[in-house]
């Protein structure tokens, strides 16, 4: 995320934290796309991703007060976004989702409807990757977090988060060649 | 550690990326919060507002506790106190629709025992030759505004202001034991239950079970409300039961401009009458429309508030000035034309 949004960020949430939600248009403009790609990357659907994103949302809002203003609160939405859908995946599969998500080698084939180049591209991702690794380089890739702020939201070690990602990157230069332009 | 080197696999992913197709909006997430919040809210408060002492007789009580004691009037004839409602809602969001529903249902029925709630010893002669329910019985508008006259002065006055404290706990009643207290007056409260449903993408619902209290009367209520989450409107439903096979059925409906409630008494399930007021607000302009359906016999009219003493009814064919001469007594003057 670029230094500018994350200022923006800040201000917005110094305004809503005041009871402004006139401007929870801009913030929610701001913030949607890294948090759908975040819960996406875990639920794999994205009408239930979208569920999830409202609760986050409500969930940002009644918890906004106690935020530190100073500090950009995508991290906090994201966190907030990532532990509903985990919550969310478990509860829909009636077993532990932490268990079989840390466990689990790959997603699954890739869907015949795909259409989409992006969709394509994202199935080829979760079908190479585990589902950690996937979450880990979309938050990096697409929501531009550093390996920091995605330790940090993942609750995970920063050296465990970078080796993770490192793995995922390997990966997929293989996998991915075909993607790739001349 | 060795640098990683992603620009390649970075520019790949970025290259087939493409904005999410994503439906849900700020408004929404915005709606679906503050309705969180209202009922977080709801019946979760402490207002600080003065009881009617209990010296009172019920039926000055009620009354009194809905209605805002009107001030002298000091307007001059043709022009509107400005202190009446301007406004097409009942404040106090939806608790202070539910208490307004709840408690104006004693001011439409004239069945049995709640008929005492809100009349004087001396109308009750004039009001059981009203309640003759059968259908050979044409009723004229002046009968028709004798019953429907307290719900508009009811809604108008409610309109201004409404007195009630809420409190949480454990409160034991005829039928159950109930989570909230709404007292409106002394002798007039009601307990109730919300169980709230969840919420699905369209539509949110709250179950209230509870009973009225009215003097030494209790009445089961029930009820729901919803929030069309699509709309953002809410609507809410109480049902008062006057006994086994009686009761009042009233229905809000809110809407940007306008608020709408419906009054409906059934007996063994079959509609026996019907009073719906509409009260809109249109470019800067109030106005509130009544249908008053009874037997076979139907009127619709519109109500101007003069103030709090004096009120015009259009039917459209001619006016006619309503004065309140008591509590839910009214003299009827016929004038020529729409009032201007």
């Amino acid at each position: 995320m670029k230094d500018t949004e994350q200022e923006i960020l800040i201000a917005l949430l110094s305004k809503i934290q005041s009871g402004d939600l006139t401007v929870f248009d801009e913030f929610f403009a701001l913030t949607k796309k890294a948090l759908f790609y975040s819960v996406v990357a875990i639920l794999r659907d994205e009408d239930s991703s979208e569920d999830i994103m409202q609760e986050a949302y409500i969930r940002f809002l009644e918890n906004v007060k106690t935020l530190d203003s100073n500090k950009n609160p995508l991290g906090y939405l994201l966190r907030i976004g990532r532990n509903l859908a985990i919550d969310y995946q478990r509860k829909k599969q009636k077993e532990s989702y932490l268990e079989e998500y840390d466990n689990t080698e790959a997603y699954g084939a890739v869907d015949a409807e795909v259409d989409d180049d992006f969709e394509r591209v994202q199935a080829r991702m979760r079908e190479l990757l585990r589902p950690e690794e996937y979450e880990i380089v979309i938050l990096h890739v697409i929501n531009e977090l550093s390996h920091k702020e995605i330790a940090k939201i993942m609750k995970k070690p920063l050296g465990t988060v970078t080796w993770t990602y490192r793995n995922a990157i390997k990966k997929l230069e293989k996998g991915l060649s075909e993607y790739a332009q001349d | 550690m060795r640098k990683i080197d992603d620009q390649k696999i970075k520019s790949i992913i970025k290259q087939h990326q493409s904005d999410p197709k994503i439906q849900l909006t700020a408004s929404e997430i915005l709606h679906t919060y503050e309705v969180r919040q209202e009922h977080k809210k709801i019946f979760n408060k402490k207002k600080n507002w003065v009881l009617i002492p209990s010296t009172l007789t019920l039926a000055a009580a009620m009354t009194a506790a809905i209605v805002i004691i009107a001030q002298p009037n000091t307007t001059s004839s043709g022009t509107t106190d400005p202190s009446v409602l301007r406004q097409a809602e009942i404040p106090g969001g939806t608790e202070g629709e539910f208490v307004f529903m709840t408690a104006s249902s004693l001011a439409f029925s004239d069945t049995d025992g709640l008929i005492e709630v809100f009349k004087l010893e001396e109308e009750k002669d004039v009001l059981k030759s009203n309640s003759n329910t059968s259908s050979s019985v044409t009723y004229s508008i002046e009968e028709t505004l004798d019953y429907t006259m307290p719900l508009v002065e009811t809604f108008t006055q409610a309109s201004s202001g409404l007195d009630f404290t809420t409190d949480q706990g454990e409160f034991v009643g005829v039928y159950n034991t109930y989570q909230y207290q709404v007292q409106i007056s002394a002798e007039l409260y009601i307990y109730c239950n919300m169980t709230f449903e969840d919420a699905d993408e369209e539509e949110s619902e709250t179950e209230i079970v509870g009973e009225l209290h009215a003097n030494e009367n209790v009445y089961r209520v029930d009820g729901e409300k919803e929030v069309d989450l699509n709309d953002m409107e809410t609507d809410l439903k109480i049902n008062v039961h006057l006994s086994n096979t009686r009761k009042i059925s009233i229905q809000s409906e809110n809407e940007e401009t306008e608020q709408k409630f419906s009054y409906s008494e059934y007996e063994d399930e079959t509609l026996v009458s019907n009073v719906e007021i509409k009260a809109e607000v249109e470019d800067g302009q109030y106005s509130l429309q009544v249908d008053a359906t009874r037997n076979a016999n139907q009127y619709r009219f519109e109500v101007q508030v003069q103030n709090r003493e004096t009120y015009y009814i259009n039917t459209g064919d001619e006016t006619i000035e309503v004065k309140v001469v008591g509590r839910h007594r009214y003299e009827y003057k016929h004038m020529m034309g729409p009032n201007k």
